[in-house]
């Protein structure tokens, strides 16, 4: 019992450096803006005269909201206010705020209109409701970058180490999230017979190009519905080894740019890649960095040997 | 093990309890997945992997009846947190969609004064252009969709309904933009209709010839270029009524007198 006890406990709880949070929050923040860039029409997405559903005789504060004919500025507001969520998460300014404030609004968008919203938005919001449990704001954020400027001794010599928890959480999402995707698919006489990506590249919906998949490459298209099928179901099991995650992995990069070239769905692409640096090796990602800058002619200003000293 | 991490350790096994048990999809939605009509598998993988993968589903689907029997408790009492933003059902394209997809809003219009009706039509999906790339995201077509889909998963629910509001959102939308840009104050919206069309993609080993699609964009293209001016109908058509259009079929989905 001790032995599993000390496994759970190392395995939840063992100090990573919080640099794999920042990067999270950046690309997760990143590809927030670039929604809410898009559902920038107001009067389309936000104002309840536009593609906003309003179930009437609904209660709550929407309804209330209505009633007392302030929609327009409601719709308004919450556009504002989650716009300047994300843009402070990205940036890591106050982001003990920014990034719950981000989820927040992340709910109160789909009780305004979950019409214009997809899987991507979804799993924007259970990716944050992981990364709020993270110290994700005390390295490469504005943050820690005027802690740095008030710090009369200079730059801080040690970044605390935060909780893998939170890490492990988003690695179990991702799995989750394919899982289930697979479980649905495979209930589906189309992916069975090899015919749903044909179906999907040939749709006027979501084909990039205006005639889809070329007829010689119908092959190719059944041989990519077998391996999309597969993918999905085993990821969550390749994710187990060392060996067989990084072959999980380097096919979601390949599956996920292959799907942004042929078909468009939105920023869904994006946030799962964004995802996917939550299986960087924690400690590896501030040597990274450092190696970057250093290639980029900016050698880092702390010492490598504090940068990663545990404060446990 | 500190008390702290005691806790934490109980709230980390609950969500994880909680949003795995939420990800069994519900046999009943599976359903609407599994019946799509069943096709032979046209090419040699296929003929392999199909049989195999159909075993496969025959055995699966008792157990995922069970697993979603047996987690229902689990369900019952994490339902309120996982509905709070952790829902887990991720089928995007568990049942592909196997015809083009198009939206066209009619409008009837009247004149202060003036008896006659005229009849307006434009289309709303999609909205772009099919002959060129598609660069961007069309945040409006999505909403379009799910709209749709409410619709569809509306009807299952309410198959006694006679009305559904799913349209509205747009009818009204588009309705607004219409009024504003070509409608003067002397005229009013009498009609707002809301026509679904489809039109079938051919199966693996076939493709549309460039004629086919060609005549398909030229009349698309004429919505696209402006509210086209049709000749009205007798008779407004019912809920249900049927229209074709090149190698559109159009089904009237949404009609509502003002």
């Amino acid at each position: 019992m001790s032995i599993f006890l000390q496994r759970w406990e190392r395995f939840w709880f063992a100090p990573i450096p919080p640099h794999v949070y920042a990067l999270l929050r950046i690309a997760f923040g990143l590809v927030g803006c670039g929604t809410l860039f898009g559902l920038r029409d107001l009067p389309t997405f936000w104002f309840l005269d536009g593609l906003v559903p309003l179930h009437l005789g609904a209660v709550g504060p929407k309804q209330y909201l209505i009633t007392h004919g302030l929609g327009h500025a409601a719709g308004a507001a919450l556009y504002v206010v989650t716009s300047v969520s994300f843009v402070a998460m990205t940036i890591g300014f106050q982001t003990r705020i920014a990034v719950p404030a981000a989820l927040f609004t992340s709910l109160a968008q789909v009780a305004w209109n979950y019409l214009p919203l997809s899987g991507a938005d979804a799993a924007m919001r259970v990716f944050l409701f992981c990364l709020v449990w993270s110290d994700s704001g005390s390295v490469w954020s504005v943050d820690a970058w005027s802690a740095a400027r008030r710090n009369v001794a200079g730059p801080p010599t040690v970044v605390e180490r935060s909780l893998f928890a939170p890490l492990r959480l988003i690695r179990f999402q991702v799995a989750l999230i394919y899982l289930n995707a697979g479980m649905w698919k495979i209930f589906n006489p189309y992916w069975r017979n090899g015919s749903a990506v044909h179906y999907v590249v040939q749709s006027n919906i979501y084909r990039r190009l205006p005639h889809g998949m070329p007829l010689g490459f119908d092959h190719v298209v059944s041989l990519l519905t077998y391996g999309t099928l597969a993918w999905e179901l085993s990821f969550a099991f390749l994710l187990l080894f060392a060996r067989t995650r990084r072959i999980a992995l380097v096919a979601g990069i390949l599956i996920h740019l292959g799907m942004l070239l042929t078909i468009e769905v939105g920023p869904f692409h994006f946030i799962m890649l964004a995802s996917y640096l939550a299986f960087l090796e924690p400690d590896a990602v501030p040597r990274l960095s450092r190696r970057l800058l250093t290639f980029l002619g900016r050698p880092p200003s702390v010492p490598a040997r504090l940068e990663t000293a545990a404060n446990q | 093990m500190s008390s702290d991490r005691w806790f934490l350790s109980t709230l980390i096994a609950i969500h994880l309890v909680a949003v795995s048990a939420a990800s069994v999809p519900d046999p009943r939605e599976l359903d609407l997945v599994r019946s799509a009509a069943a096709v032979t598998p046209s090419d040699p993988i296929a003929r392999i992997a199909a049989p195999a993968l159909n075993a496969v589903v025959a055995a699966l689907g008792p157990s995922e009846a069970q697993a979603y029997r047996f987690t229902a408790p689990i369900r019952a009492l994490t339902g309120i947190y996982v509905q709070a933003g952790l829902r887990q059902k991720w089928n995007m394209f568990s049942n592909p969609v196997t015809a083009d997809q198009y939206v066209r809003v009619a409008y009837y219009v009247t004149s202060q004064g003036a008896g006659r009706v005229r009849v307006f039509r434009e289309l709303a999906l999609p909205g772009q252009p099919e002959d060129r790339a598609r660069l961007v995201h069309m945040f409006r077509d999505k909403a379009i969709l799910n709209s749709l889909e409410a619709l569809v998963v509306d009807r299952l629910e309410h198959p006694d309904a006679e009305r559904f509001a799913d349209l509205e959102p747009i009818a009204a939308s588009f309705g607004n933009r219409f009024r504003a840009a070509y409608l003067t104050p002397y005229e009013a919206i009498t009609r707002t209709e809301i026509w679904f069309g489809r039109a079938q993609t051919p199966p693996t080993g076939e493709r549309l010839t460039n004629s086919h699609l060609q005549e398909r964009w030229a009349l698309l293209q004429r919505y696209r270029d402006g509210p086209v001016d049709v000749p009205p109908p007798i008779t407004p058509p019912q809920l249900g009524a049927l229209q074709g259009e090149s190698d559109i079929v159009w089904r009237l989905e949404y009609a509502q007198n003002q």
